[in-house]
């Protein structure tokens, strides 16, 4: 017998929670060995400052763990770098506590390149690269004077001016001279401050041209840090003293240290931020798309990812082409045509440049693979592609239905463009056949009259005379006929004199009174056209199948639509007004019909002007 | 007579040459275009122009404007509109203020040659020309809405033929009444329709004023 064995296969369980993958791992490993860096350094001095140690360790560790996080990122790599180094610096810094050996000279370029990288990954923050002008200058700048600075100090002066021992210390003092070390000290002192305040301006410079939402991101961690760059200018101040005590110099370290400290936890804010913004986005989604509609959608869209400039067209299949929140088909090959075709993924990934006018689409797929619709983003959320995925994973439903929609839509719109041609089909053959028939026929029969005038006036013959006056008054009936089939066809009053004049007769015709009140001045001729049709059919209803005595007429131009009302003291049964109402939807306009039994009835009828 | 014609289509224009010629009336020029005709008459302008309402460019009232140019110019020149329809608002413009020497005629009547002859006699002398079927139409309408219930059947032969520019004189003989008969009639029609403008004694002028209040009176209709 045999054994059937069915193999179910189970996940495997994950042993670490999920908010601790391998980058935390990683991070965290950075933090350490960063933190024990500095607890070597500054050794001497943590015995007598536990507290100082915590913070400054803390410090260390944090900067190191975040850089290290941002370093996994493509575009914040270089910041996460920056900031990596930063951290590293910051604990060589404290060797100045040994108060021997290299330490001491080492200290104060460990000081510069801590505030350089911090400030520098900052402003490459979070596109990875010095985007303006201001910051590749305030950078140069940078360099210039953070590394001048120390190399000042101990050109000019002996070990024991800057508060180290000089017999343990290695401290070259080529020309050493108190008055040449206090010039330096005074010059690189109000050369911190003015690097500090330009640093904030740079920053502030920067924010304007920001996109929404990385203008929230940045906001919080451009204030720390100018907040951070201008205490630590100001703190510096009394180790710019000279001969000042090694405590109180690795005091204003440990006060240095500790504000920098801001700098990771707002960094670490803005993270957060946009994680929660990627995990709320799914439910904000569905919250603002129920019920679907094409618009809504759209409206979600742009709420959750606050970009008031996206736009959407959906696939429609019938058509083989995409079509706007209105079942218009657009065109996509435009600008655009190679960003849709390279789809959303490559591009995310690309470096283009974010400028305020960059846009760029996203295709998004169906369950099957075939295509759903197309996004089309400003340039700002270029950096936010883990956003705009969550948005469109969570509206993916949507997008379906709202799809439907849209292709429902496009299937009414052909039938509306297909109507509409044959409309202006129809009305451009009535006026050819009317003109023919006013200049060709019309005209001939008249000649041929005015040829039998001509004979009966010059026969003598009685008999002849006799006959030619039949002719003539068999021809003036067939002029007549001629003439009322040309007005069935089109009439001549319309396109000549316009709808004010052509429903004035058309109202003398039907034998009630009728008020009119047209506007003097032309419409286009297809809207003329339509409005007289609808017109004379509302007007013969409302004396045959309603019973009007008394009827006014009013046409006026409303914005770009044209507005007729009809007024009647009578009541249209429900048979023609619903044939009135299909005639005015397949024009693209809408009827309404007030009213009831005994008090009349005002057929409104609302086209748009094309 | 001596008459000048502007008409655009060719083929009518030949044969209502032909027909005035052989009737004894002398075509003293004869164009496509009103503008063409306001030249060509500018030196030695004819007893009356002959003028289609409907010529390029706009094919709307052309006819109307040309008659008024000619007036201006010279207002002894007597004016015949001529139109292939009825249905022509703008042609009354023709007899806004104080028309005098200016008719409207349908083409159809322009065939028979004693309608043509007589009209363009009428507007030589001065007088107001209206073809009947374009008054009878302004009746009609009127008729519809009941307003001439009041006039007895006689009334409203001689209200379209007052219509039509005729004098009390014309009027009588047309139906075979006597002068003072007509005039009680007019008088009645006046009253009952309330008119106002007096029967008057019987010229040209008066005639003119007469059929103005008449006309304004059948014309009003759609705003009233």
């Amino acid at each position: 017998m045999e054994r059937v064995i069915s193999v179910i296969s189970v996940p495997a369980r994950r042993r670490t929670p999920p908010w601790f993958g391998r980058e935390a791992r990683r991070a965290l490993a950075a933090g350490l060995a960063v933190a024990a860096l500095a607890l070597g350094a500054g050794w001497p001095y943590w015995r007598g400052h536990p507290a100082a140690a915590a913070v400054t360790l803390g410090c260390c560790a944090g900067i190191a763990a975040q850089g290290v996080l941002l370093a996994t990122g493509g575009r914040t790599r270089r910041t996460g770098l920056l900031f990596l180094a930063a951290s590293v610096c910051w604990a060589v810094n404290w060797l100045a506590s040994w108060d021997a050996y290299a330490g001491p000279i080492l200290s104060p370029y460990a000081q510069a390149g801590f505030f350089l990288a911090l400030g520098v990954g900052v402003l490459m923050y979070p596109d990875g690269r010095l985007e303006y002008t201001a910051d590749r200058i305030w950078t140069v700048l940078a360099v210039l004077i953070l590394m001048g600075g120390p190399t000042a100090l101990w050109v000019t002066s002996e070990p024991e001016w800057a508060a180290f021992h000089g017999s343990t210390v290695w401290w070259p003092a080529p020309f050493p001279d108190a008055g040449a070390f206090e010039t330096a000290l005074r010059a690189s002192a109000a050369l911190y401050v003015f690097l500090a305040l330009s640093f904030a301006a740079v920053l502030l410079l920067r924010l304007p041209r920001m996109g929404r939402f990385k203008r929230l991101l940045t906001l919080p961690v451009t204030a720390a840090l100018a907040f951070v760059g201008l205490s630590a200018a100001l703190t510096q101040r009394p180790v710019m003293e000279p001969s000042i005590a090694l405590a109180d110099l690795l005091h204003v370290y440990a006060v240095q240290g500790a504000v920098a400290t801001l700098i990771p936890c707002t960094l670490l804010a803005s993270g957060l931020r946009l994680r929660i913004a990627e995990l709320t986005v799914a439910g904000r989604m569905l919250r603002l798309t129920a019920p679907v509609t094409v618009e809504r959608v759209r409206a979600a869209l742009r709420d959750v990812l606050r970009d008031p400039t996206l736009e959407l067209w959906f696939w429609a299949p019938a058509e083989r082409a995409y079509v706007d929140a209105s079942g218009r088909p657009a065109d996509l090959t435009g600008s655009g045509a190679a960003r849709v075709a390279g789809s959303g993924a490559s591009r995310l990934a690309g470096s283009g440049r974010a400028e305020p006018g960059d846009r760029w689409r996203r295709t998004v797929r169906a369950d099957d693979g075939g295509p759903l619709a197309v996004v089309e983003f400003g340039g700002a959320l270029r950096d936010h592609a883990s956003l705009v995925e969550a948005a469109l994973a969570a509206g993916g439903r949507a997008l379906e239905t709202a799809r439907l929609q849209a292709a429902v839509h496009a299937n009414l719109e052909r039938v509306r463009a297909a109507y509409g041609r044959l409309v202006r089909a129809e009305a451009a053959e009535r006026e050819r056949l009317a003109r023919d028939l006013h200049d060709g026929a019309q005209q001939r029969l008249l000649a041929l009259g005015a040829m039998l005038g001509t004979l009966e006036a010059v026969t003598t013959d009685p008999a002849v005379k006799r006959h030619t006056a039949g002719c003539r008054r068999e021809l003036m009936t067939a002029l007549a006929e001629l003439r009322a089939l040309a007005r069935e066809v089109r009439p001549a009053l319309l396109v000549q004199d316009g709808l004010g004049p052509a429903l004035e007769v058309a109202a003398e015709r039907i034998g009630v009174r009728v008020v009119l009140d047209v506007p003097t001045g032309r419409l286009p001729p297809d809207r003329e056209s339509a409005l007289y049709g609808l017109l004379c059919e509302t007007l013969s209803y409302a004396v045959e199948r309603a019973g009007a005595t008394r009827v006014t007429v009013c046409v006026r131009p409303s914005g770009p639509r044209l507005v007729a009302e009809v007024g009647l003291d009578g009541e249209i049964p429900v048979g023609p007004a619903a044939d009135l109402a299909g005639r005015v939807g397949a024009l693209r306009g809408h009827l309404e019909i007030d009213g009831g039994p005994g008090t009349g009835t005002t057929v409104r009828m609302v086209l748009p002007c094309e | 007579m001596r008459v000048a014609l502007a008409e655009d289509s060719g083929i009518f224009r030949q044969a209502l040459e032909t027909l005035l010629t052989t009737v004894g009336i002398e075509v003293v020029a004869s164009a496509a275009t009103g503008d063409e005709l306001f030249t060509r008459v500018a030196v030695d302008p004819p007893d009356v122009a002959i003028v289609d309402l409907h010529m390029p460019p706009t094919h709307t009232n052309e006819g109307v404007v040309l008659a008024r140019r000619l007036q201006v110019r010279d207002p002894r020149i007597g004016v015949l509109v001529l139109s292939a329809f009825n249905e022509t608002p703008q042609a009354l413009e023709l007899f806004r203020d104080r028309p005098r020497g200016v008719g409207y005629l349908l083409k159809d009547h322009v065939t028979d040659v004693e309608v043509l002859r007589s009209a363009l006699e009428r507007v030589r002398r001065g007088e107001v020309v209206i073809d009947p079927d374009v008054v009878s139409r302004l009746v009609e309408a009127r008729h519809h809405r009941r307003e001439l219930a009041r006039l007895s059947e006689r009334e409203r032969d001689v209200l379209g033929l007052m219509a039509e520019g005729h004098s009390n004189a014309g009027i009588g003989r047309r139906l075979h009444l006597s002068a003072r008969t007509v005039e009680d009639h007019v008088r009645a029609i006046f009253t009952k329709l309330r008119i106002t403008a007096s029967g008057g004694p019987d010229g040209p002028q008066d005639t003119n004023k007469r059929v103005l209040a008449v006309l304004t009176w059948l014309r009003a209709a759609e705003t009233r």
